[in-house]
């Protein structure tokens, strides 16, 4: 009887364990995407933990590895390849697409699998070589590595409109040691005008060189007062032999008014230099000239600056009417002496003036008596026809 | 022993001892695993390395199946329709948005592209096809590439929004591209985005309302057309 008891309570204890095991604060699995990145990075270039940088002589091979990622919650087979790069619009990097011949260094890059199937959240290094030809020209040359779903056969049929397709490309700088030019030349910088009133910068500036450079490209916004109020801009790569150009916003400012912006682009030229390492020379600096920006206030601002004109005005005002009145009682107000009867207000409306003028004037405290015969200082006297 | 033992036995209401163990623990919550857990001598953990990626997600952050943008529909016509008559969309709206994850793993930039999946792809239905990449006659007439079909498509970044999707990020260093119209073996890539270093190296966000504008040549055959595009974040 006592077992059977013991045992009902045992059962009971373990469901409840169970029960409040599986009650407990749970927290949602966060997916990501798929990808990829360099499996091999080095310690010495904080670069290659997200791109592949290799320096390589004609003719010579080099093996890297990229490590596949699946980090969304379902199996995905990915298909890994190299293209070329090519220079987006505005400069920007960008990866050539797996259909278009690859005439360029996409063509050096070898894989060893190229289609892979990886469970969710999961990863896999795939090994590939780099082999230049002999006729490799010295300086930087691009390629990437992509890695794009593999999509069902048909899964795209009967669609219209734009069908979309996604990947993810990582950069592969490959260096070709030799005579190496690193220059930049600044070009000029455009302002628009958005819908919105932000102000857009267009910012160019050309690589003249035979690798890419990282240039800090900054538009500094100077107020009318020489305040600086915003800096645009950050590093971005410029591509050899390639313009680039950014469209970076300027918010349009509360109060609005005008602007200066200045547009500098430093750069490392030292051919020691590479792509995430330094020369340990000083930066390259260079500058356009600024351009002056307006823009116009928000209405609240309006209100409030037009509001803050008109009192400014009325101080003017008031203050020009006080040298004057200044200046009249100095230079013109005579000595008066006052009769039997008069008080200050008939004083006043005979010298057709004011009689708090007159009190202040004279120093007159309330309740304002004049003693017959006393001087106090008064306007001359002006007949109907303006004359004194 | 034998007393207390036989005490529960004899005395304990188990309803209510069930009811109260219940109550204790619920109230104490996931902490009350956490004690149990603090008699664990060791403890492992792998966070699983991240990757820049794109992807449509709609605005429960959920990936969208098949994305695809619809383009205006144009009737017949015996003139190029370009232009404010040109075939419109818009790429990245509130329920399809045009996400980014950076999760470090472009810890120096990143960019988004747009671009067609071969520059010699056409608008196809069966076998009635335009071009979208002819700068001839601004898009109306068939020019010097390789096919002989006229129509040129401009992708507007510009007019678009960022929006960042991660507690204590912004929208520093990352910038929208410019109004481009591709032309094929010169502008074969529209840039919609440009991240540079000073982005954030760990950053989540959408972008939205990109304009698309598609010139249609004179006298093109009524079909409903598609063309394949292809988003492509890539580590700079």
């Amino acid at each position: 009887m006592h077992k059977k008891n013991y045992s009902r309570i045992s059962i009971i204890i373990f469901v409840v364990y169970l029960l409040l095991g599986f009650s407990s604060t749970t927290y949602a699995v966060e997916y990501g995407g798929i990808g990829g990145r360099p499996a091999n990075p080095d310690p010495a270039n904080p670069r290659t933990e997200s791109i592949f940088v290799h320096t390589i002589s004609p003719s010579n091979t080099v093996g890297d590895a990229i490590r596949l990622i699946n980090n969304t919650s379902e199996t995905k087979t990915l298909t890994v390849y190299g293209v070329d790069s090519i220079v987006s619009s505005g400069g920007a990097f960008a990866c050539a697409q797996k259909a278009d011949v690859q005439n360029g260094s996409g063509s050096w890059i070898k894989l060893s699998k190229s289609v892979v199937t990886l469970v969710s959240l999961t990863n896999e290094v795939i090994p590939f070589s780099i082999t230049l030809p002999a006729n490799a020209s010295v300086g930087e040359h691009n390629a990437c590595i992509v890695i794009q779903e593999q999509k069902a056969e048909g899964s795209d049929e009967g669609k219209t409109g734009v069908v979309l397709s996604f990947r993810t490309g990582i950069r592969v700088a490959i260096l070709v040691p030799g005579e190496i030019v690193r220059k930049l030349e600044i070009g000029e910088v455009t302002s628009t005008k958005k819908e919105n009133g932000d102000i857009s910068f267009k910012p160019k500036v050309k690589n003249t060189g035979n690798v890419s450079i990282d240039a800090t490209v900054n538009i500094i916004i100077k107020n009318t007062l020489g305040i600086k109020v915003a800096t645009l801009g950050g590093q971005y790569p410029v591509l050899r032999g390639e313009e680039s150009e950014w469209n970076l916003d300027f918010k349009k400012p509360f109060w609005g008014g005008w602007y200066n912006a200045f547009y500098t682009v430093e750069y490392d030229a030292g051919v020691n230099a590479g792509v995430g390492t330094k020369s340990g020379e000083a930066l390259t600096m260079l500058s356009a000239n600024p351009i002056r920006i307006f823009s116009m206030p928000e209405t609240t601002a309006l209100v409030i600056e037009f509001l803050a004109l008109v009192l400014i005005l009325v101080l003017i005002f008031l203050a020009v009417v006080a040298h004057k009145r200044s200046n009249w009682i100095k230079n013109t107000w005579v000595s008066y002496s006052v009769a039997e009867g008069e008080d200050l207000m008939a004083i006043a409306k005979k010298h057709n003036v004011s009689w708090k003028l007159l009190a202040k004037v004279n120093k007159l405290k309330a309740p304002y008596a004049l003693s017959t015969g006393g001087t106090i200082s008064v306007p001359p006297l002006v007949d109907q026809n303006g004359q004194k | 022993m034998k007393k207390t033992s036989s005490y529960f036995v004899s005395r304990l209401n188990i309803g209510r001892a069930v009811l109260a163990v219940f109550a204790i623990f619920g109230l104490l919550g996931s902490s009350a695993l956490y004690v149990y857990a603090s008699g664990t001598s060791s403890f492992s953990q792998t966070i699983n390395a991240g990757t820049l990626a794109t992807d449509i997600r709609s605005d429960a952050t959920t990936s969208v199946s098949s994305p695809a943008v619809a383009m205006s529909s144009k009737t017949f016509s015996f003139s190029c329709l370009s232009g404010g008559s040109a075939s419109t969309g818009t790429f990245g709206t509130a329920t399809e948005r045009i996400y980014v994850d950076n999760p470090d793993g472009a810890d120096n930039g990143w960019t988004l592209t747009l671009a067609p999946s071969a520059t010699t792809a056409l608008w196809t239905q069966g076998g009635n096809t335009f071009d979208f990449n002819d700068a001839g006659g601004s898009g109306c007439t068939d020019g010097g590439d390789t096919d002989t079909k006229g129509g040129q498509m401009t992708v507007d970044p510009s007019v678009g929004s960022i929006t960042t999707d991660y507690s204590g990020s912004d929208t520093t260093g990352i910038s929208l591209g410019s109004s481009t119209a591709y032309v094929e073996g010169t502008t074969n890539s529209v840039t919609l985005v440009t991240a540079g270093s000073t982005s954030a190296d760990v950053w989540r966000g959408y972008f939205k309302d990109i304009s698309l504008s598609q010139t249609i040549p004179a006298e093109q055959a009524a079909a409903a057309y598609s063309l394949s595009f292809v988003l492509t974040a890539t580590a700079s």
